[in-house]
């Protein structure tokens, strides 16, 4: 087991390196430049020029490459020319807001789609089962974003019951305060994130478990005289929730996909708006920064999916 | 007699809904199974021999099944028990075996943990003596290394070994009888031959009853002692293993012995019977539903409703039209 | 001169593991396997499961890649020809499968399934296809409303005479049929068998009968074979080997098929407890430390064993003699 991880791992280095050059060779065929709009509208090409040279942006691509990532190693990840700070200290508040957003989300959908997904599958065909379905198909069938405007509409605007920007009041004040606050700042967008990531789940778990229902080892414990309750809490729950435990590292993607949408409807302080923010002003520093940290975490997330896959299933677990 | 019957199956039917509509799957099914006997079901896939089965078992969804007659186990109707009081039956008084041994086990639980479930709801032991009589049941079911085996994994097992674990958890309770559903099917030849001993041993040993189910002539010729044959859901003909093989009476068993390949029939056509096994949906309400299958046969040779006939004892066929009946001298119906 | 010739045919797959996951070991699915097969005659290659009997049939079909050996199609070296005259040999070996639902495409209309084939090797106007395609459901015994169905729509055994259609299509001199009834019931069965020996006597071709059924062997082949972990551990005619088997495993394989016949029946298990005993105590000396059984020995014109060395150079001195 340990070294098949350390196997998988070792193979995660050459895709990071693989990673890092495509990021920063499409950083670098973005078109604009990062100076006009930051200096003084009246500055000339000339001075824009010698802008560009002195922050070597004229170098050949390999060498600026080669600057990056020995800047990276020395956890230099060089400056933000929008914000005028390190992009490390930049992405590190940030990364701590989308942290907490994207693991009260992700709790948040497993509390909902776990029983949603089980209910359904065990009373297939029944009425519930339908309402569940319709709410499924619906909301896949809804653009993410427009789920997100519409929610911060009603619930924000309209009804007035969330706040509708940033990650905490400007008022909070002390330790439970702070917590507090930024508790109620998470909930609209941990909801309706929740609402949407669900989705999957249930169909998945709603499929996995119709299946097991009708397997031929549910048969044998029905043959051994196993109470039906017993029957779906060891053998049907048990192993359909196996794939989804599987599936966690891989929300991971999805998590830091959907923060995007999340945080910059939201404008909540996180890297999702970060990123946004980033591209519209071309701050190529830290954009290079933000889908490299933002692929590594995919990949961590396979790997997490694998490992956990790994430990709870004995198919897979005996190498 | 009466007291060494077991299981006294009487006029027992068994519908699917299919589409809004229920169906019969089988039809009218009497038959006794007595202690220390191995009775046999044998037929073609769609027959319903299965459905028997699972049918005694209670192993349908009741939403979608719907059963009449009797199924009279020990003196008590299995068809009017409850879910509980069937649970105490299952698994404790019926102990069943499966076709596929790798599919009928949880993939996910260690073999001792499979064998002990069935433990857990029927006896009063501790954990400690569980595992014990798991090993011991491996022993007698012939596993080489029980404490190994009882650590690993379905996956990590042979087919052959998969079964003898199935076996195991069947009569872990002793049961008074047991069913085998296709037991040999998914295995080799070698493998079926231990098998359908260590099935006669057990039988043999707790002086039970079994229901073998099996397409397989060979296998029941050389293990039953008492054969049902079914066709599109109604049993045939009914008899000792000696009747149906040496004296076989209906047309449809007499079609299927034919059609077996033979030492001698190297050179030969073999029999092939016309036309299809008609569907749950095609089924005819009334006549003799094998009659399409021998269109040379005068159809005044088949009764409108067909009865079971005793003819010696114990040796029961449906229809008349067994005394009319010659198979034809070309053999008909190589094109369907 | 025998229409195909398999020459010591090995196919090995690897084994990867360890950290590197490099090639640590190799299953050695078929290791060594010699056979003939001459036109017009049904050779019969009988094992369990895992005894390597479809990787074998898969390598001569090409469906394979061999590892090692020689396979002689009408005495040339196939491995070794150009493409244009692999072509030739893949018009002229054909396969049928055990599978039919999932060996034929389920999009697809039964024309265009059997039609394939001789798109792929013979270029025919699509009026002479379409005769052709009815010509061959008719060989089959299925009408032209057949022609526009889809595969689902037949019963097993319909959709295994397609297959063989489709595998007749191309007037092939070998047909390998994997297991071409065991999904089959019996009675299905035997029609497909009555199917696949008509076309050999109106077609001549020779088939390479691939089962586990010994008794479904014995109605079809002429020559058979057993195989056993990767190896050929008996070939002779039919009745060398239901009547006078030699080797052990085959003696065992024989003794375990449930027959029909009822009288017998106690008689036969003592005898089927009897060879089963013998074959605990001796199986250590017909098979080489590896579990791998001895190479074939003759012991009379057709039949051949892999018999222990100290029993076979026995063997073949009285063979000698016989001479």
């Amino acid at each position: 087991m340990w070294k098949v991880i350390l196997r998988r791992v070792l193979i995660m280095i050459p895709e990071i390196i693989l990673l890092s050059i495509l990021v920063f060779l499409l950083a670098k065929m973005m078109p604009g430049d990062p100076f006009t709009g930051s200096i003084n509208p009246r500055a000339g090409t000339a001075e824009i020029h010698h802008l560009m040279r002195i922050n070597g942006l004229y170098d050949p691509w390999y060498q600026q490459y080669w600057n990056w990532i020995v800047h990276l190693f020395h956890g230099n990840l060089g400056q933000s020319y929008q914000y005028h700070e390190s992009v490390a200290n930049l992405i590190g508040q940030r990364a701590e807001n989308t942290l907490w957003l994207s693991l009260f989300t992700m709790v948040l959908t497993y509390l909902i789609a776990l029983p949603m997904g089980m209910y359904a599958g065990r009373h297939e065909g029944k009425l519930p089962d339908t309402i569940i379905r319709i709410y499924t198909y619906v909301t896949y069938c809804i653009p993410f974003f427009v789920i997100l405007v519409v929610g911060l509409w009603i619930f924000g605007y309209v009804l007035n019951w969330f706040p509708t920007t940033g990650s905490i009041s400007a008022t909070a004040s002390g330790f439970s305060g702070t917590i507090l606050s930024r508790f109620y700042h998470m909930l609209l967008p941990g909801l309706l994130g929740a609402l949407f990531s669900t989705v999957n789940i249930v169909q998945y778990l709603r499929s996995e478990v119709i299946d097991a229902k009708r397997s031929d080892y549910v048969k044998t414990a029905r043959a051994k005289g196993v109470p039906e309750k017993a029957i779906y809490r060891h053998h049907i729950f048990r192993n359909s929730l196996l794939p989804i435990a599987a599936f966690g590292g891989y929300s991971i993607t999805g998590l830091l996909n959907g923060s995007i949408f999340t945080e910059s409807i939201f404008s909540y302080p996180g890297m999702g708006l970060l990123f946004v923010n980033s591209i519209s002003y071309r701050d190529y520093t830290v954009i290079t920064a933000l889908v490299l940290l933002f692929g590594i975490l995919n990949l961590l997330g396979t790997l997490l999916s694998d490992i956990i896959l790994g430990i709870v299933d004995p198919r897979i677990r005996i190498k | 007699m009466s007291d060494q019957t077991l299981l006294n199956i009487k006029n027992l039917s068994t519908s699917f809904k299919i589409e809004g509509e229920f169906y019969e799957a089988i039809s009218q099914i009497n038959l006794q199974v007595k202690r220390d006997q191995i009775l046999a079901i044998v037929g073609e896939s769609g027959c319903g021999k299965s459905t028997l089965a699972t049918t005694v078992m209670g192993l349908h969804d009741p939403a979608i099944t719907k059963s009449t007659g009797q199924v009279v186990f020990e003196g008590q109707d299995l068809l009017k028990m409850n879910e509980v009081q069937y649970n105490k039956i299952r698994g404790a008084k019926i102990g069943m075996i499966f076709q596929d041994p790798l599919s009928a086990l949880n993939p996910l639980k260690k073999i001792k943990d499979q064998i002990t479930e069935v433990m857990d709801y029927h006896t009063q032991l501790t954990e400690k003596q569980k595992s014990e009589r798991a090993l011991e049941l491996l022993q007698d079911v012939g596993i080489d290394n029980p404490q190994r085996t009882a650590r690993q994994f379905p996956h990590e097992l042979s087919g052959g070994m998969r079964q003898r674990v199935i076996i195991a958890i069947a009569i872990a309770c002793k049961p008074d009888l047991l069913i085998a559903d296709e037991p040999t099917t998914a295995l080799d030849v070698t493998i079926q031959a231990q098998i359908l001993d260590l099935i006669r041993k057990i039988q043999q040993e707790n002086h039970s009853g079994v229901i073998l189910i099996t397409h397989d002539l060979g296998v029941v010729a050389q293990t039953a002692d008492e054969v049902a044959v079914m066709y599109a859901g109604q049993i045939v003909e009914q008899g000792t293993v000696q009747q149906i093989f040496e004296n076989p009476l209906h047309p449809y068993t007499r079609s299927l012995l034919r059609s077996v390949p033979q030492a001698d029939s190297e050179n030969d056509e073999l029999y092939v019977i016309a036309g299809n096994v008609p569907s749950l949906q095609q089924m005819p309400k009334d006549g003799d539903r094998f009659a399409p299958r021998i269109p040379w046969v005068p159809s005044s040779a088949h009764e409108k409703h067909p009865t079971m006939h005793q003819l010696s004892a114990g040796h029961q066929v449906r229809c008349t039209c067994y005394q009319n009946f010659n198979f034809p001298v070309a053999p008909k119906g190589v094109r369907q | 001169m025998s229409l195909i010739e398999v020459k010591d045919l090995q196919v090995h797959f690897p084994i990867r593991s360890g950290f590197w996951n490099r090639i640590t070991d190799q299953v050695k699915a078929v290791d060594g396997v010699s056979f003939k097969i001459n036109a017009g005659e049904t050779f019969g290659l009988v094992g369990e499961s895992g005894s390597g009997k479809t990787t074998t049939g898969r390598a001569v079909v090409g469906l394979e890649k061999a590892t090692g050996g020689q396979i002689l199609y009408q005495g040339e070296n196939i491995a070794l020809n150009k493409p244009k005259e692999r072509l030739n040999y893949n018009q002229n070996v054909q396969m049928i499968f055990q599978d039919s639902l999932s060996s034929l495409n389920p999009r697809k209309r039964i024309e265009t399934i059997i039609a394939e084939p001789l798109r792929n090797f013979q270029k025919l106007d699509s009026e002479t296809e379409k005769i052709r395609v009815l010509q061959l459901l008719d060989i089959v015994g299925l009408g032209p409303d057949a022609l526009y169905k889809y595969p689902h729509q037949f019963s097993g055994g319909q959709r295994q005479r397609i297959g063989i259609a489709r595998a007749v299509a191309t007037n092939p001199k070998l047909i390998i049929a994997d297991e071409p009834v065991s999904a089959l019931d019996l009675s299905v069965q035997a029609q497909v068998l009555n199917f696949l020996k008509k076309i050999q006597r109106e077609f001549g071709v020779s088939y390479l009968f691939i089962s586990h059924d010994l008794g479904v062997v014995r109605h079809m082949c002429d020559r058979l074979a057993i195989m056993n972990h990767g190896r050929l551990v008996e070939v002779g005619s039919r009745d060398d080997i239901y009547n006078h088997p030699l080797h052990i495993y085959t003696q065992r394989l024989l003794e375990a098929i449930p027959q029909v016949d009822v009288r017998h029946r106690q008689e036969r298990q003592q005898e089927r407890l009897r060879i089963e005993k013998i074959y605990q105590e001796q199986k250590n000396d017909y098979y080489d430390q590896a579990g791998m059984a001895y190479p074939l020995v003759q012991v009379s014109q057709t039949h051949f064993v892999a018999l222990p060395p100290q029993a076979a150079s026995k063997r073949k001195l009285t063979a000698q003699g016989v001479d």
